[in-house]
């Protein structure tokens, strides 16, 4: 089981919740797991080419997430990074 | 008989409503605020139900659905997505929602979406899930149907119009692209453009390639149907294929371009338009800053001008295709949104105007619901 | 720039760093340092740039002060609800600091003026509260190379990088809208007020160090600030080949507006030549009645000194709206830079300001050297 911290603009589909749990060896694993969980939410994160989309940003621990096929380990940390926009 | 004139705006969705003579209304919203709401729909088979058209801040396209009047709304469970590409063929996603139609009579819970880039979506949910239509997003042509040719907002699909004398039968339109038809529920499309200028084509006159800035169908009278188009305004009397431009008989210093086409909905010869400088550089504006709304009560054989109340000079809005439509009340209510936030009424169907809501953000849609 | 001793007893505490010293405090006494945006973020930010002795502070605003602002903007106080936010933050950042100079731009930030008005910093700051200024103001700081520290803001969350042209990724790297204009706005929410207290101070942090060279920037690195779980986390980014704007083939070249809505415009293009033409029009020059073009090579001066066309006149692309009179306007111009970005924009600029006859040069000095001339050294 891996943590997944969310970003407050899609906290609306966690009701609320900053971190949550999902499982997987690969970010799509993850990405399917947090949709069966939270319905809707992975559409906003990725489009349906399975492009991320251009205000969000996944990271593993530190690292970039470049494609979905990436592996994830068991004790990584998940980042959904969503672009902030107020100054 | 309660009505609501629902508003969408680069900033979110408000609702206007009126007292029961219609002569003061009360603002009511923003719901999303910060969302970009291109179009708010009644559905008239179910008048509980509303959907609405979205692109959010950050997190892409979608659609919302009511079941109670907008006053609680909840997100589609599968918005409008393309397909994924196949190997070799060009990737498309949803950038906006940018359209919503309800299906035919026959068909409830039947809902057709319009989206940039120029695709075409069905729901037989009432909103909840959507699935393309492959028919149109995947002909043959659509690849030179719809060529990515961007307007500002993106390649718009738009203008989907459902024949009420048969579910089979639609029209739509790209801007750019052109009008096209389907008689089979769209699992086949032509396109229906001739007789219509596209000034800015190498050949301009192509069969396809034009850029339809809205299209109407008469609900009584089926067989009519008008056009706003960015080369002028046109009529279109089925089964003929050719469009005859009514904007012809405009004003010359006026001209025949602009975005909205509205018709009165007990009288098919009766069109409104509210033209928009189109000179050289295409400022798209209330022309001179002199807005004013054209009515032809002969099917646009002749037109008359209707500014009593509007602004008088330096007045230099912009409504938009979604922005203008039509109450249904006996008296005919008529109503628009500009660009900088106003939203306009006439109760004496385009004799005197005011303005009924100040203020809001850029205004996208104007739709009456009851 | 010498210091008074006025200046010496104020910035004592700065004096005994040795990373900064007298040598320091002068170079921050010479910078240009400017301020986008003067709310939450800019607030903490100018502030603290003004005390530490920025010699001149730059703020970009065209609101005016609500009272909803004064929960987290420090730059303002009870009497100035209504003023406008410019003026009222030069009044106050002068009183902070007296030995500078605070220039009040009240003005909305905007596509036409955004080159002019950042070009003239060697610094920006970017606390701005919408998306598509934020994209402005990286590709202005991109096409202008300027260095930029950008923030942002939402409920209890902030995020802070740095782009430093030439050596890390820049916003769009990060966040990458494909093209200019089409970036969506932002939701409205409540923001934590003393929440861009941490990350302004965080920018001005970074500003300061950028301008003595100490350090290690923010640069492919994004931070981010979570108020209710009291955290930070930094994550690595990289450049994007493929960006838009600082990619190897990028495609914004100019500034645009937001989108206003409607159809079919086609956009300006300004007619380039490749370097087998220019060299033509070079080489025909004095044997014949057409007049050679102007060169302009609208690169920075140090690109410019490295080496240069033979004969070319050097208008950095920042300074190139001041000095745009310098430019005939009836017989041509050339524009010239690296690899025919900062060209384009400089055929914008200045065909606005009446030039007649621009063009710029396909691929730059880059594509000279690999056709015409490698004995060209391009920085």
């Amino acid at each position: 089981m891996n943590t997944v911290r969310v970003p407050s603009p899609l906290r609306d589909y966690t009701a609320g919740v900053g971190k949550i749990n999902a499982k997987g060896t690969t970010v799509s694993e993850i990405l399917t797991d947090i949709e069966r969980k939270h319905q809707g939410m992975r559409f906003r994160m990725i489009d349906e080419q399975d492009r991320i989309r251009p205000h969000i940003r996944i990271f593993i621990n530190q690292r970039e997430v470049q494609s979905l096929g990436e592996a994830v380990a068991p004790r990584d940390e998940i980042h959904l990074i969503c672009a902030l926009s107020g100054g | 008989m309660a009505s609501t004139l629902w508003i969408g705006t680069r900033k979110g969705a408000f609702a206007l409503r009126p007292d029961a003579r219609r002569r003061s209304w009360k603002l009511a919203g923003p719901q999303f605020l910060g969302h970009i709401i291109h179009h708010v729909v009644q559905d008239p088979r179910e008048p509980r139900r509303l959907a609405m058209a979205a692109k959010t801040g950050h997190l892409g396209p979608t659609v919302y659905i009511s079941d109670d009047r907008g006053r609680k709304w909840r997100e589609a469970l599968a918005p409008p997505a393309f397909r994924k590409a196949r190997e070799g063929e060009k990737p498309r996603a949803v950038e906006r929602v940018f359209w919503l139609t309800p299906g035919h009579a026959s068909e409830p819970g039947v809902w057709y979406a319009g989206t940039a880039p120029a695709g075409l979506f069905r729901s037989a949910d009432h909103g909840d899930h959507w699935e393309p239509v492959a028919g149109f997003n995947d002909h043959p042509m659509c690849p030179q149907w719809a060529a990515g040719l961007r307007t500002p907002d993106g390649e718009l699909l738009h203008s989907i119009r459902v024949d009420p004398r048969d579910a089979r039968h639609l029209y739509l339109a790209i801007s750019m692209g052109g009008v096209f038809e389907s008689t089979d529920r769209g699992a086949d499309w032509a396109p229906l453009n001739e007789g219509v200028a596209a000034d800015f084509m190498p050949d301009p006159t192509v069969a396809f390639g034009h850029d339809p800035h809205c299209l109407i169908q008469h609900p009584l009278q089926p067989d009519r149907l008008y056009q706003q188009n960015h080369c002028g305004s046109y009529r279109l009397d089925r089964p003929a294929r050719r469009w005859i431009r009514i904007g012809e008989r405009m004003p010359r210093n006026i001209g025949d371009v602009g975005f909205p086409i509205v018709a009165h909905p007990r009288d098919a010869d009766t069109v409104w338009v509210l033209p928009m400088d189109g000179s050289s550089v295409w400022p798209r504006t209330a022309l001179g800053g002199k807005p004013a709304v054209y009515v032809s009560r002969i099917g646009g054989k002749s037109w008359r001008r209707q500014d009593q109340g509007l602004p008088r000079t330096q007045a230099w809005f912009t409504v938009l295709r979604q922005a203008m439509c039509a109450d249904s009340a006996a008296r005919l209510g008529l109503y628009f949104g500009t660009t900088q936030g106003e939203v306009w009424a006439s109760s004496d169907e385009g004799g005197s105007w005011r303005c009924i809501g100040r203020h809001l953000p850029e205004i996208y849609s104007v739709t009456h619901a009851l | 720039m010498t210091l008074s001793a006025a200046e010496r007893e104020r910035y004592s505490r700065h004096l005994l760093l040795p990373e900064i010293g007298a040598a320091g405090q002068e170079r921050l006494k010479a910078a240009r340092v400017l301020v986008v945006g003067a709310g939450g973020l800019g607030s903490p930010a100018s502030l603290y740039l003004a005390a530490a002795g920025v010699g001149t502070l730059g703020i970009v605003d065209h609101d005016r002060v609500d009272l909803s602002n004064l929960q987290r903007q420090l730059l303002f106080d009870t009497t100035s609800v209504g003023a406008g936010k410019a003026v009222s933050a030069q009044a106050r950042l002068q009183a902070l600091n007296n030995e500078i100079n605070v220039v009040a731009h009240a003005v909305e930030l905007r596509a036409a003026n955004a080159l002019e008005l950042l070009g003239g910093y060697d610094c920006i700051v970017d606390g701005s509260d919408r998306l598509d200024t934020r994209y402005l103001v990286n590709d202005a700081c991109v096409l202008l190379g300027r260095p930029l520290v950008s923030a942002a803001i939402h409920r209890f969350e902030g995020q802070a990088m740095t782009y430093l042209p030439g050596q890390g990724p820049c916003y769009r790297c990060l966040f990458p809208e494909s093209a200019a204009g089409v970036a969506p706005n932002c939701a409205e929410a409540g923001v934590l007020g003393v929440l861009p207290g941490m990350m302004g101070a965080l920018q001005a942090t970074e500003a300061i160090k950028l301008l003595l060279n100490i350090g290690a920037p923010l640069v492919g690195r994004l931070m981010t600030y979570d108020a209710l779980a009291m955290e930070w986390h930094e994550f690595r980014f990289r450049r994007r080949e493929d960006c838009a704007v600082c990619g190897v083939a990028p495609t914004i070249t100019t500034l645009a507006d937001s989108a206003a809505s409607c159809a079919a415009d086609v956009p300006a293009r300004w007619p380039r030549v490749n370097a087998g033409e220019l060299r033509q029009l070079l080489g025909a020059a004095g044997s014949g009645p057409q007049a050679a073009p102007t060169i302009v090579d609208v690169r920075e001066v140090h690109e410019f000194q490295a080496g240069h066309l033979d004969g070319s006149v050097n208008i950095p692309l920042g300074d190139l709206s001041r000095r745009v009179g310098e430019l005939p306007t009836q017989a041509p111009v050339v524009f010239v830079c690296r690899s025919g970005r900062r060209s384009q924009t400089a055929c914008e600029l200045s065909a606005r300001a009446g030039v007649q006859r621009v063009a710029d040069l396909e691929g730059g000095l880059l594509a000279w050297a690999a056709t015409v001339d490698s004995s060209i050294k391009v920085a």
